[in-house]
């Protein structure tokens, strides 16, 4: 028996072995979302990048009936036990909802953090809204007027609603706060902290201070929320120094909340039951030992505003999560927001050709816009327009441009319906009432999934090797190729006689036909989610050669590129004829990597620029490509031979 | 025992079927994830965060021809990465022996599956497909979105290469 027939007889074997292993039953789907959810979530509190950027505050919705009594310590706001939350994000961080219980919140860098809510209940019915600081409200009446960032936000509550203005006032200060937290000194509390029993909490937090103890009131409904001025709080009731912090139960009056007053009443008492009467005070540490702001969950409790920004004024719908909670529909309240006339118009944004939306996306917090549907990827910018009024705020202001080349020519359909020539995006203002700063907040609308680019580069090290195209099946269109872990499609021209590779995401489905400017098919295609969801870790950029081989007429057009993927671990297959990349080493240029584009007899160098990011899923940094560039230094680079100094003699 | 072959005649888009796909295909995900970890806990995670995707994007994933192939590709995918990862994890693991590698199996089972983690990704892919699925090379080059002759290729070369790690650990089996 030769070595294959015994290795098919083990084959055989093993797979009988392996069908008699017990897997076991599969577990509840509901119960393994949960799991997913805090683990993704445990992930943003671990990315430490909260305390680098300006804190921000994002609109999340909490429920969850169990996690009073599955949190004896209390304070409830441990991230990764609630399925939605208020949460701090950086700046430059945004959130789009991305189905109805799940919500994406990007980074600027193209990181992406996953919140999912438990499976029925229903979240915020847009994304998280990124509010500016609220700095006071007031009301009059039925009338409740939030001042923001030099903006009054007016907030109507309907006659008879079941949500009384002190609430509302709660609601939008629960959702507004932008303040950075700071964190808690990583100290230990003095020996001797002074007994501040019977003060007013705000007396007693002076007292406390004077005493080198930093703290921070929170009202515990069901969570933490910082208390504020807005929020009736009374005396200290009691005091008990525990380990390195001091927990003080504060005399309070209740909220009133019509029918579901009790529900709303008072404060937590972690240690009598989650409802109880007292607000307490933490000072020194979190129980959790949370010393950081990174962890700081501002729970929204059972109700929340949210702003649609579908209305010309803004409107906000308060949702009673409670009454959800108890078995019955969310009761909605409306609640009209007027915007002030905007006092400042919105600049254009100038936006650099050639670079990346990460590395512009500071320029557009700048100018005071909101970029929402951050497109994955280092997607470089070819064409920014000025905007064709500046006016807001339903103009748009900045038209960007994608790379022409690489989109998946499927229609942009905005939000609202208008179609947009593919690999545009507009920016535009936001409508809403509640806006970032500066009177006239825009924010970049309607980015379409299926239309990202595929552009996405996250490689973890410097070393490549680059390789295109293999053997495989060149049939007319489409000849698939792959590498370990980066697939990658190339399809013939026409006439079959040139080449143009299409490196794409990933193993991908039928193919599209790319009619316009770039004549050549993308044969594949793929969802990032779903390739992040696979483990994909890395995908690839374009090349491009037409059938007379012209780098230059292709480059013209936008279509440069290869595929760059670690070197370890590759399993090229193959190479065509005519066409090869390779790194080149030693790198000639400190500034990043060089690459190399042969086709024929014209080689073409590039220059990859990286830049060293914070992986949240890897909670790792790692080095990621920043931008391309055509290389302009010397070419090629003199070879220089390993351990051999250049002669100093003439030959004879 | 060709599940994808049922999937496909059940062009699956009612939500509610999903419970049936997921209860028909776990075990078989857990397995195959476990051929390329080694790790119960691992594969069984990894069966489920593929599923939880499924279950996510259903009315995507449901329509399509193959949605055993698309979870079977995740799992592969995700493997596939999670392997090196926990490379050095592995290593520790081994050293205190605790390790929870398959251990219902067979030695010859346990050396098998361990080489095929030796084998270059696509190699090991299409090998845990044939030895944990026992699938055709038609099912594997569904499930991987390559052409059969690709995929004839990696299990020639994995065979081959199958057959040289399993003689050492043979040869190294008899030097001890």
């Amino acid at each position: 028996m030769n070595d294959l027939s015994t290795l098919d007889t083990r084959i055989t074997g093993a797979r009988s072995d392996l069908r008699s292993l017990d897997i076991g039953l599969p577990p509840d789907i509901k119960a393994v979302r949960r799991r997913h959810a805090r683990r993704r979530n445990a992930l943003i509190g671990a990315a430490g990048l909260v305390s680098v950027f300006g804190l921000m505050v994002a609109v999340g919705l909490r429920r969850d009936t169990s996690e009073s009594a599955a949190d004896p310590q209390g304070i409830g706001t441990k991230i990764g036990e609630t399925p939605w939350r208020l949460m701090l994000m950086p700046a430059g961080w945004t959130g789009s909802l991305v189905d109805d219980d799940t919500t994406t919140i990007t980074s600027a860098e193209g990181q992406q953090i996953e919140l999912s809510a438990e499976p029925g209940v229903r979240p915020p019915t847009d994304a998280p809204v990124v509010v500016g600081p609220l700095v006071d409200g007031y009301s009059t009446g039925a009338t409740i007027y939030v001042e923001r960032m030099g903006w009054t936000l007016e907030v109507a509550i309907p006659g008879g609603g079941t949500v009384d203005e002190a609430a509302a006032v709660w609601l939008l200060q629960s959702i507004g706060r932008v303040d950075i937290v700071a964190p808690f000194p990583d100290t230990p509390l003095p020996a001797d902290i002074p007994d501040v029993v019977g003060m007013d909490y705000e007396a007693a937090t002076e007292v406390l201070l004077g005493a080198g103890i930093r703290s921070e009131w929170f009202r515990m409904p069901r969570g933490l929320a910082p208390l504020t001025g807005t929020h009736p709080v009374g005396t200290v009731l009691e005091m008990r120094p525990i380990e390195n912090r001091v927990i003080l139960n504060i005399e309070a009056p209740p909220y009133e909340l019509g029918e579901e007053a009790d529900r709303y009443v008072g404060g937590f008492n972690p240690n009598l039951n989650a409802y109880g009467q007292s607000r307490w005070l933490v000072g020194g540490a979190l129980p959790f030992g949370e010393r950081s702001a990174v962890p700081y969950v501002f729970l929204s409790g059972e109700i929340s505003a949210v702003f649609s920004p579908q209305s010309p004024n803004g409107t906000a719908t308060i949702q009673d999560y409670q009454s959800q909670l108890n078995g019955r529909q969310p009761s909605e309240q409306p609640v009209d927001t007027e915007q002030p006339a905007a006092t400042e118009a919105a600049s254009a944004v100038d936006l650099a050709t050639g670079q990346t939306f990460p590395l512009e996306n500071p320029a557009l917090s700048y100018q005071g816009l909101a970029l929402e549907g951050l497109p994955d990827g280092w997607t470089l910018i070819l064409e920014s327009t000025q905007a064709t009024t500046n006016g807001c705020p339903t103009e748009k202001a900045v038209v960007l441009r994608e790379r022409a080349s690489i989109a998946a020519p499927i229609d942009c359909t905005r939000g609202y319906g208008q179609t947009l020539p593919r690999n545009w995006m507009v920016i535009e203002p936001i409508p809403e009432a509640i806006s970032m700063n500066r009177g006239c907040s825009l924010r970049l609308m309607s980015w379409n999934p299926p239309t990202r680019p595929s552009m996405q580069l996250c490689e973890q090290q410097f070393s490549y090797t680059l390789g295109f195209a293999t053997e495989a099946e060149l049939s007319g269109r489409g000849q698939y190729l792959f590498f370990d872990g980066v697939d990658a499609v190339v399809s013939a021209g026409g006439d079959g006689t040139g080449l143009a590779l299409a490196l794409v995401y990933a193993d991908g489905h039928s193919a599209v036909e790319d009619p316009d400017e770039n004549d050549f098919t993308i044969a594949a295609r793929r969802d990032l989610d779903e390739l992040r969801a696979g483990g994909r870790g890395c995908t690839a950029l374009v090349a491009r050669a037409e059938p007379d081989f012209d780098l230059a007429a292709s480059e013209a057009i936008g279509t440069v590129a290869g595929t760059v993927f670690p070197d370890t671990g590759a399993d090229m297959v193959g190479r065509p004829d005519g066409i090869e990349a390779t790194n080149i080493n030693p790198q000639p240029d400190a500034r990043g990597t060089m690459i190399s584009l042969k086709s024929g007899d014209v080689e073409t160098p590039y220059l990859l620029a990286h830049r060293y990011v914070w992986n949240p899923e890897t909670l790792a940094g790692e080095w990621r490509i920043a931008s391309i560039e055509r290389y302009t230094g010397i070419w090629p680079p003199p070879r220089q031979l390993p351990g051999r100094p250049p002669s100093q003699t003439l030959p004879d | 025992v060709d599940h994808v072959a049922q999937i496909t005649n059940a062009t699956v888009t009612d939500l509610t079927l999903f419970d049936d796909f997921y209860r028909a295909e776990y075990s078989n995900a857990v397995r195959l994830a476990w051929t390329l970890t080694g790790r119960k806990d691992l594969a069984e995670e990894i069966a489920q965060d593929a599923f939880l995707a499924a279950h996510r994007r259903w009315g995507v994933v449901g329509s399509y021809d193959l949605p055993g192939a698309w979870v079977r590709r995740l799992v592969l995918n995700a493997s596939t990465s999670r392997r090196r990862r926990v490379a050095n994890e592995a290593r520790v693991v081994l050293r205190l022996g605790r390790e929870r590698e398959l251990a219902a199996s067979t030695t010859e089972t346990i050396d098998l599956v361990r080489a095929i983690r030796k084998l270059p990704a696509r190699q090991a892919q299409v090998m845990a497909l044939l030895v944990a699925e026992d699938l055709s090379i038609v099912d594997i080059a569904g499930v991987l979105e390559l052409s059969e002759d690709t995929v004839r290729t990696h299990l020639r070369r994995g065979r081959e290469r199958l057959t040289e790690l399993l003689a050492d650990t043979s040869t190294d089996g008899m030097d001890q």
